[in-house]
């Protein structure tokens, strides 16, 4: 919907530049209303990067299913942080912070069910990102805590922006989809 | 004071003022704001009681840290030999890529505050990939901070050492 209201307007500006016929006037500032109506009652897309510059509270993430049920991935109380900086850098922690402390208060010397339960339970990473021209963002991971990301170029399809919230899917790491939402922190 | 004397002795201190040398401008930049920004790992080595150092996370190493202006941060290490899951899922680690896994990375976030006497960077851990840290407080001092360049010690890593650590900040 954003990317036709924004396709829309060059065109009708055109015309109208031409300082053609009343009629055609008219066409153009009604394209441009309609690209305007078209792209304003739903919510706003994130057109640039800048758009994202923050830091951003993780509000819920859910795991779609194939079945299309919903699981979330890190827990009744998951949580996380993203920050995105204006240089185009971004990092990204989720965890489940029930996650089972490790016995011996050692990173180093997990059991087997400690280590698994810790994977289970969270997922950073950082890197690059850039948004557009189709209103995804693409990070570039320079690492991760998942070590199949690193390295990787992913494609987050944002599914709505508000400004202050931000929702995008992804092909999660654990299979399925993921629905990751987001809300900016002032 | 006359007018002339207001300008012939003004004009010589917003000359002065103009022609600072930009260190000394920067080094009037408190250690928040040198901090604020993101960070590349470089290297952090632990360090034994005998003084001796130990390298934990190998070779060009992979790590960021972002501090924001308004006190948040997130941190992450990790080796750069970390094995791929062969199962290509998250939640479906071997025992032994679970294990390398978990003793080769780091990640936390939180809020953070700094102590501009004492030179301390002080982190509140809200999450974390490592259960334990997950409401710990931290203390990292700082020992050089450049436009370009971050060093500091870490009194209590979470393999029980002290470490120092090297980041440069990211262009």
């Amino acid at each position: 919907m954003g990317s036709s209201g924004f396709l829309l307007r060059p065109n009708a500006m055109m015309v109208h530049e031409q300082g053609q016929c009343t009629m055609n006037k008219i066409i153009a500032f009604s394209t441009v209303a309609l690209g305007i109506g078209l792209a304003w009652p739903g919510p706003a897309i994130a057109q640039t990067a800048k758009d994202l510059v923050g830091t951003w509270t993780n509000v819920a993430n859910v795991n779609i299913r194939q079945d299309g049920t919903r699981v979330n991935v890190f827990g009744p109380n998951g949580k996380g942080l993203a920050i995105f900086d204006s240089n185009g850098r971004f990092a990204i922690v989720n965890v489940n912070p029930d996650t089972p402390k490790f016995a011996a208060n050692n990173r180093a010397q997990g059991t087997p069910t400690e280590n698994k339960a810790a994977m289970e339970g969270g997922i950073a990473l950082f890197g690059t990102y850039t948004v557009g021209p189709d209103k995804g963002i693409t990070m570039k991971v320079e690492g991760s805590t998942y070590p199949n990301w690193t390295g990787t170029e992913q494609k987050r399809t944002v599914v709505s922006f508000t400004g202050d919230e931000l929702k995008w899917t992804l092909p999660a790491s654990i299979g399925g989809t993921a629905e990751v939402t987001w809300k900016r922190i002032k | 004071m006359n007018r002339r004397s207001v300008l012939t002795k003004s004009v010589p201190i917003v000359l002065a003022a103009a022609l600072l040398p930009s260190s000394v401008v920067a080094q009037q930049k408190s250690i928040k704001d040198q901090l604020v920004g993101t960070w590349i790992f470089v290297s952090a080595q632990d360090v034994k009681p005998d003084g001796s150092k130990v390298d934990p996370w190998g070779p060009n190493p992979k790590g960021a840290a972002m501090y924001d202006a308004n006190g948040r941060f997130t941190f992450m290490i990790m080796r750069s030999d970390l094995p791929k899951f062969a199962s290509n899922n998250r939640g479906q680690a071997t025992g032994e890529e679970g294990k390398a896994v978990a003793q080769g990375m780091i990640a936390f976030y939180g809020t953070y505050t700094v102590n501009e006497g004492d030179k301390t960077v002080t982190t509140r851990i809200e999450g974390s990939s490592y259960p334990n840290l997950i409401g710990a407080e931290q203390k990292r001092v700082i020992t050089s901070l450049t436009a370009d360049e971050l060093r500091y010690t870490n009194p209590t890593t979470s393999t029980g050492t002290k470490a120092e650590a090297v980041w440069r900040r990211a262009k």
